[in-house]
Formats: C-alpha cells, sequence, structure tokens
C-alpha cells in the first residue's frame, strides 16, 4: 500500500527575491525516476516542507509543460515560511503531490480566459500565463487583471514586458506611490462596461474579501456561474480529504477543489 | 479500556466503556515517518494487540474508520495485527441510540476477528477472520460459524434516517446559533467519539541534529487554531475560516452527518451517546438530530 504521507525529496536549485516579503524558489526533484513522473494540472498544489519544520500547501506558479523544475513562490508569512526564506540553494525540502483539482483545459477550451489575482493570488496565475505564451493553453485569449497592494509588492515585474506582447495585463494598486501613474483602489475598478465578457470563463484568486465583488461584477456582466472558477485557500494537513481541516460543506478544498466553480460551492455557509 | 492482566477478572458486559478502543487502532500521536540528514525511513511497526469485548456499536465504530483510512497503510497495519474480539451484548444507557436487538445478520457488516454471540448459557462463537479462524483451530475450538465481510453497508445503502438527517440538515440554521449560546469548545465530543479522528501533521525534532520524525496527532474543530491561515493579524487575531462557535458547530455535525455519508454511505457516528454523556454544557446529540430531523421552523 502506497504511504500517501512520505514525500519527495527536492532541491532548491535557484531563488529569486521578488517582493520584500516573497521569494521565487525553483526546485528539482533530488530523484531521476520522481522528476521524470511529474506532472500537474494548472491550479494544483503540493504540500511542500522543510524537515524539523512541517509543511504546507502552495500552489505550483511555474509551466505544467516543461516540468523538469517547477516553482514555488513563499510568502514570509508563518513559522515554515520564515524558515524557508533563511535557505540557500541546495537546500531539500520535502513535497507531496500535486494534490486535487486545478482549472482542467476543458472549461476553457476555445474561450477567452480572464485571470483575476488579488495580492498573492496572481502566484497561480502564472502558471497558466507560462503556458500560456508558450502557445500550449487551449484558450482563445489570455487577459490577466491584478490588484496589489503597492509597486513594491508587485509579484513578477520583470516579466510583465513579456506578457504584455502576448496578452492584456490590467494593473490597480490600492496604495500607491504618488508616482504611480496606472489605475487605483481595489480590484473592481478594472472592470468598465466596454469590455466584452460574451465568451469569457474567469478564475479568481485572491483574498477571501475579494470573491464576492469580483463575483459580482462578472455576474453583471453575464457570466454564468459555472464559467466562473475560484480558488480557495485552508489549512491543510493530509492533501488526500482526510484530516478535515479543509472541508467546506459536503467538499474537501484539498480534494474537491482547491479550484471551484462558483456554481458548484455559492450555496455553501462560509465558502468564500 | 483496560489491560487485562487475568482472564479470570473478565466478564463481559452491555456496558459501553467510556473511552473507546479508538486510541489502540487511531493512536493519539504516531510516527508517519523518521528522518536523519535529508534521509526518509519508514516508521516502526506497531505491536499487534488484542482488543477484547468489544460492543457491536463500538465494532461499528471500528468498521467505519477502515473505510475512512481504507487506503492509510498507518491504520491498516494496525488493524491487521490487532485481534478484534466483538460480543453481542447491546448497551442500553440512556443516552444512546440508533440501538436494534442483536441479530446475526449485522455481523457480515462488521469488522472483527472473533464474535461471542451470548445465549442464555453458553455463547455462540463466530469468526469474521482468517486469523480468527487459525486462533480458533490452533486452540482447539472447533466449534464455530465463518461469516465473511461483505462490506460496511447494507444492500439498500446509507440508512434511511440517515438519508432524511442528510436531506434536512441545512434547513433550520438556528440550531447551531443555539448550540453555539452553550457550547465552550472544550473539544471532549471529539476526543471520547469512536468516529472522530481529524489530525494535525507536524516535525518532532531529535535531540540528534538533523533527525527527527513527522507525526501526526489527533486535533479537535473545536479549537481556535483548526482553521487558522498564514496571514497578517487582523484585530489580534490570525485569519481562519470557522471564526465563531456556530460555526464550529455546524462543522462537527457536518462532518458526521453530510460528509461522511457522501464519501462512504455511513455516518460518522454510531450512536453510543458517549458525546453526550462527557458534555459539560448538556449538549445532547440524540436531541440534535431530532431536531435536525424536524427541519425548517413553520
Amino acid at each position: 500500500m502506497l504511504n500517501p504521507y512520505i514525500p519527495k525529496l527536492a532541491r532548491i536549485i535557484k531563488i529569486a527575491g521578488q517582493t520584500p516579503d516573497v521569494k521565487l524558489f525553483t526546485l528539482e526533484f533530488a530523484d531521476r525516476k520522481d522528476r521524470a513522473e511529474f506532472s500537474f494540472t494548472h491550479g494544483q498544489f503540493v504540500m511542500a516542507g522543510l524537515l524539523n519544520f512541517g509543511e504546507a500547501a502552495f500552489e505550483i506558479c511555474s509551466s505544467a509543460i516543461k516540468t523538469k523544475t517547477f516553482d514555488l513562490a513563499v510568502g514570509r508569512i508563518g513559522d515554515l515560511t520564515e524558515k524557508l526564506h533563511q535557505l540557500k540553494t541546495k537546500a531539500v525540502m520535502t513535497i507531496r503531490g500535486p494534490f486535487g483539482n486545478g482549472l482542467a483545459e476543458k472549461f476553457y477550451q476555445n474561450k477567452e480566459l480572464l485571470l483575476v489575482g488579488g495580492g498573492r493570488g496572481l502566484i497561480v496565475m502564472r502558471s497558466f500565463i507560462l503556458d500560456y505564451l508558450a502557445g500550449a493553453l487551449p484558450a482563445k485569449k489570455v487577459n490577466v487583471f491584478y490588484g496589489c497592494l503597492d509597486e513594491k509588492n508587485l509579484l513578477f515585474k520583470n516579466e510583465y514586458k513579456i506578457w504584455r506582447k502576448k496578452f492584456g495585463l490590467d494593473i490597480c494598486l490600492n496604495k500607491p506611490e504618488k508616482s504611480w501613474l496606472g489605475q487605483r483602489g481595489v480590484i473592481t475598478v478594472l472592470f468598465n462596461d466596454k469590455q466584452d465578457f460574451t465568451d469569457t470563463v474567469a478564475l479568481i484568486v485572491g483574498p477571501p474579501v475579494m470573491y464576492k465583488f469580483v463575483i459580482e461584477e462578472l455576474q453583471k456582466r453575464g457570466l454564468k456561474d459555472e464559467d466562473i472558477f475560484v480558488s480557495l485557500e485552508r489549512r491543510m494537513y493530509c492533501g488526500i480529504g482526510v484530516c478535515q481541516h479543509c472541508a467546506i460543506g459536503p467538499y474537501y478544498v484539498c480534494k474537491d477543489g482547491p479550484v471551484f466553480s462558483w456554481a458548484q460551492i455559492k450555496g455553501i455557509p462560509g465558502a468564500i | 479500556m483496560e489491560r487485562v492482566s487475568d482472564p479470570k477478572n473478565v466478564e463481559l458486559s452491555s456496558e459501553l466503556p467510556l473511552h473507546s478502543f479508538k486510541k489502540i487502532l487511531v493512536p493519539p500521536q504516531e510516527a508517519l515517518f523518521n528522518y536523519e540528514n535529508n534521509k526518509i525511513f519508514p516508521a516502526v511497526n506497531p505491536p499487534g494487540q488484542v482488543i477484547f469485548g468489544l460492543t457491536v456499536v463500538d465494532l461499528k465504530a471500528v468498521t467505519f474508520l477502515n473505510q475512512i483510512f481504507a487506503k492509510d497503510p498507518h491504520f491498516q497495519n494496525r488493524l491487521k495485527k490487532a485481534l478484534i474480539i466483538g460480543q453481542s451484548l447491546m448497551p442500553k444507557g440512556k443516552h444512546q441510540f440508533f440501538l436494534e436487538k442483536f441479530e446475526e445478520d449485522v455481523l457480515e457488516h462488521l469488522k472483527f476477528d472473533v464474535f461471542l454471540a451470548a445465549q442464555k448459557d453458553k455463547f455462540l462463537v463466530y469468526t469474521g477472520s482468517e486469523d480468527g479462524q487459525r486462533i480458533l483451530d490452533d486452540f482447539g475450538h472447533k466449534d464455530y460459524e465463518h461469516i465473511e465481510y461483505v462490506g460496511p453497508i447494507r444492500e439498500a445503502g446509507l440508512d434511511s434516517q440517515m438519508q432524511k438527517i442528510r436531506g434536512k440538515f441545512y434547513e433550520d440554521d438556528k440550531i447551531w446559533q443555539d448550540l453555539g449560546k452553550i457550547c465552550i469548545e472544550c473539544g471532549k465530543c471529539t476526543l471520547i467519539c469512536p468516529c472522530c479522528f481529524c489530525f494535525d501533521i507536524f516535525d518532532q525534532p531529535d535531540l540528534k541534529a538533523g533527525a527527527g520524525k513527522r507525526c501526526r496527532a489527533w486535533t479537535a474543530c473545536f479549537y481556535t487554531d483548526f482553521s487558522e491561515v498564514a496571514g497578517r493579524e487582523i484585530e489580534k487575531k490570525k485569519p481562519k475560516f470557522l471564526r465563531s462557535t456556530p460555526e464550529r458547530i455546524r462543522f462537527w455535525y457536518e462532518h458526521k452527518f453530510v460528509r461522511c455519508p457522501d464519501e462512504i454511505s455511513l455516518p460518522g457516528c454510531v450512536g453510543c451517546g458517549r458525546c453526550t454523556k462527557v458534555c459539560p454544557v448538556g449538549i445532547d446529540i440524540k436531541e440534535n438530530l431530532q431536531r435536525i430531523l424536524k427541519g425548517k421552523l413553520k
């Protein structure tokens, strides 16, 4: 019987600073067989950890077609991530997964895909974006709405130039410096009446407070609940729908999510 | 549950022990694996144990856990090594419910090795596994009937009363508000429940540098850190998803009467009444299930 709690070991091969408290780790499985077998769907997550410091859930933010290595963007926000931020390359992490349901291609095939990320919600969007840039995402078009606190917290800043060659990236900052020329306010300011969402599927990832307002904006513009997807965050331990920490109503965020359609979870108390 | 030191002291009783078998099959804390210098070693296998005298109520809980942990090598290893000896005397406490009289046809839906069905002046002996058969054969007791385990569920699927509870679960939301006012979130019900199994996973470093074990340990969905996530504190509180007592007590019932039936067609409750017995503020699961069954207040 396969032991689902035994992790694979992966070596950090690159660490890139992103913002004052987010670092991008590029990892490679220590074992060749693990490297060859690894594959995931956009939106899936891994339980990543450090021996002596435990595990936590992290969404994979690199390409789903080039999986020899994979990226995790880690915000310094708790005990484990504090420790991860102190690591240098060649350090060994534990990885289990990928787990759960991401956003499968069939949901946005030949449609426009609108990625709405608030704060660290942009992290998981990067895996969609990289594969769209590589021509490997079956969406007709990709648009990204990104709401962030201020300029110094913008994630993947050095990649925007390449991104913008291929798709629209609309950014609004909540508390920008005076010099900021772009949009200001909360993420809903990025919606206007000129936008056409008739053939669009949306994925929303961000802090819980954001979901309700973004969903309303999308519904107003004719998106059906089946075409609005959200990715939920919860405390997780097992990753396989046993330990109960991530349960919402009849579902487990780790096993049935983290990506859910709004139609699936809108009636569940406390889901967002 | 106590260790048997002398078989002469054993007397079968219909009384349910306050503490169930749970800690033997699902220990309060166990190692998932050991590690040293970035190498991972399997956890040491537990020794075999005999669990003697389980009533049908507790055998139902063993069977339930066997479904929940069907793919969990740690639980399965413990269950395989344990010799489970059940008995037919039915508990008759005032807190218990879902009770039937003992009937032989329940046995094919229960996990056990040996089962003793009390008659007026003797026991009928059944076996439920090869281990059970082997032990009786080795002992020289040939007068037994073997019962093949056919799975936990009767052909009809989820029990009809459970189906009703599942169907009406979200009708009367006021019940959670009412219970939230009296529940003090001590978590005793979760610890005593033979079906409650939720757990945390954490690392326990060894004194030797670079060594330790990754463990899992019981927790309770009433504890404030159960649904906490990383993030900035808001009003000195960490962000969490089960924010109030009504939400937490609903979560507990939801697990037993919504998620478990949906997943494995069994409720996460065997009606033993232990939670009612230990609740310091008198929350009675039997009453609450009746209230859920009544549904929407008209």
